[in-house]
């Protein structure tokens, strides 16, 4: 619990804050949480299919709703541990989403508690001296770390419970399984939509070709 | 005492006190306080006395403006720093959203991403150093060189051919895109043991799949695809009555 408590205040930190050096990124914060957790290939699995879902927005100018995929990728691994079924993998899938849709909730918030923290530094600096507004600063950075830990640490407690306290019945556990097997073919869609607006069919296509040409050579190599 | 006008960590902070209202307006302040405390405290007073509304660039690109806006008003005037400052934020701000946002990060993920799952989740951790290092660096270079050069910067910003870069950037996130989702297939089908007893709910899948995307269409959010696509699933798996084992054991 202490590594997800870290992990979550870095990515919290990282994601907009302090660097922005993709260590929040969902593929990179999820197969490090799945490597301390005991599972990086489900870990990386699940960073890839939530960076996927990820792709469709970028944070211009602050616009947009806002999720939390950090928090998400890194809940999950460490909420299932390194012996987790498939179907619990599945429903961690889903928890993550519920997980990023709360955490964007409350990174709105803490932009709230910013604006409002701005005006008394601004107001208290106004003599020439930036102190108050460097001390305001810091207290932003420290609110990001505690805010993306708290979210990592309960969502963590919520979905350990969710995945082995509760004792599924088989259609739903197969149900599950099958969102985890098929999650990353409805991701890729969302990936190809949003390079679509931006690129158009032309590039893409190239990649989709030339990609399955390779496939197709490495099948027959092989 | 450093020659430039801030430090690392005040550049690589610029947005932790990002707000709807001011932006980055208080992480720029941040930034330019040492270099206000060495101009002395009246042009420290005047400086922070005067109304922001406010203040919103690329954070990536943010230090070059640092550099150069600081510079301007040593070697020339403060009026001339404020219209550029104000000028370049917005510059610097679409060039910068269009070059990382756009291409860099993309291409980094999808990159990152297709090597994790070719080669194991190592080079993930190996890619991530890569890029925070590059981050680093870019922060601090940017700083010395809007430093150095000033005014300059303008024209030299132009010879960059930043718009280029940022059109190549996103043609290539796209081809990536493309590569990603054919292997995407492939990862998947690879993933399922074909087996007779899998078609049914492998068809129930695809058709609750379909049934998601035409509702994210709809609603202009991808999240809907997942949820509608679980919730199809969930049905077809209480109303079909028997589950195979091959779903369970495949889909791992």
């Amino acid at each position: 619990m202490i590594g997800a408590i870290a992990l979550g205040g870095l990515g919290g930190v990282d994601r907009a804050a302090f660097g922005q050096t993709m260590f929040a990124h969902p593929v990179v914060c999820g197969t490090l949480a799945g490597w301390v957790a005991g599972d990086p290939l489900n870990g990386l699995r699940l960073g890839i299919v939530f960076g996927m879902f990820a792709s469709r927005r970028a944070p211009i100018g602050g616009a947009g709703p806002v999720l939390d995929w950090t928090s998400a990728a890194i809940c999950v691994p460490f909420a299932l541990g390194a012996s987790a079924a498939g179907w619990q993998w599945g429903l961690g899938l889903v928890v993550g989403l519920v997980v990023a849709l709360l955490g964007g909730r409350s990174i709105l918030g803490l932009r709230g508690l910013a604006a409002s923290g701005e005006v008394v530094a601004l107001s208290a600096a106004s003599d020439g001296d930036p102190a108050p507004l460097e001390r305001f600063h810091l207290r932003m950075i420290g609110l990001h770390i505690l805010r993306g830990a708290a979210t990592v640490l309960l969502a963590t407690l919520a979905l350990s419970s969710l995945a082995f306290d509760i004792r599924w019945s088989l259609p739903e556990q197969s149900a599950a399984a099958m969102v985890w097997g098929l999650a990353p073919l409805s991701a890729a869609v969302v990936l190809v939509h949003a390079h679509l607006r931006h690129a158009g069919w032309r590039w893409v296509g190239l990649g989709v070709v030339a990609s399955g040409l390779l496939i197709l050579l490495a099948g027959a190599a092989a | 005492m450093s020659p430039l006008p801030s430090s690392l960590w005040r550049t690589l902070s610029l947005q932790a006190s990002f707000n709807r209202v001011g932006m980055q307006r208080s992480g720029w302040l941040v930034c330019l306080a040492p270099w206000l405390r060495r101009r002395g405290p009246e042009r420290a007073r005047e400086f922070m006395a005067r109304p922001r509304a406010v203040f919103n660039t690329n954070p990536y690109l943010a230090p070059v403006l640092l550099g150069a806006r600081c510079r301007i008003e040593e070697d020339h005037s403060a009026e001339l720093a404020d219209r550029v400052e104000t000028t370049m934020q917005r510059t610097l701000g679409s060039l910068g959203d269009a070059l990382v946002w756009r291409g860099v990060r993309p291409v980094w993920f999808l990159s990152t991403a297709l090597l994790g799952l070719a080669f194991g989740p190592k080079l993930v951790l190996v890619a991530w150093l890569f890029f925070a290092l590059a981050v680093c660096t870019a922060h601090s270079a940017g700083l010395a060189w809007g430093w150095r050069h000033g005014l300059g910067v303008i024209d030299r910003l132009d010879g960059l051919r930043l718009h280029a870069a940022a059109t190549a950037g996103k043609r290539v996130a796209a081809i990536l895109a493309g590569a990603m989702a054919t292997g995407t297939v492939a990862w998947v089908v690879d993933g399922v043991a074909m087996d007779q007893a899998l078609i049914a709910p492998l068809i129930a899948s695809l058709i609750a799949l379909l049934i998601g995307l035409v509702v994210a269409k709809m609603k202009g959010a991808p999240e809907w695809v997942l949820i509608i696509s679980m919730v199809g699933l969930l049905l077809y798996a209480r109303l079909s009555g028997s589950i195979p084992e091959a779903v369970m054991s495949s889909w791992r």
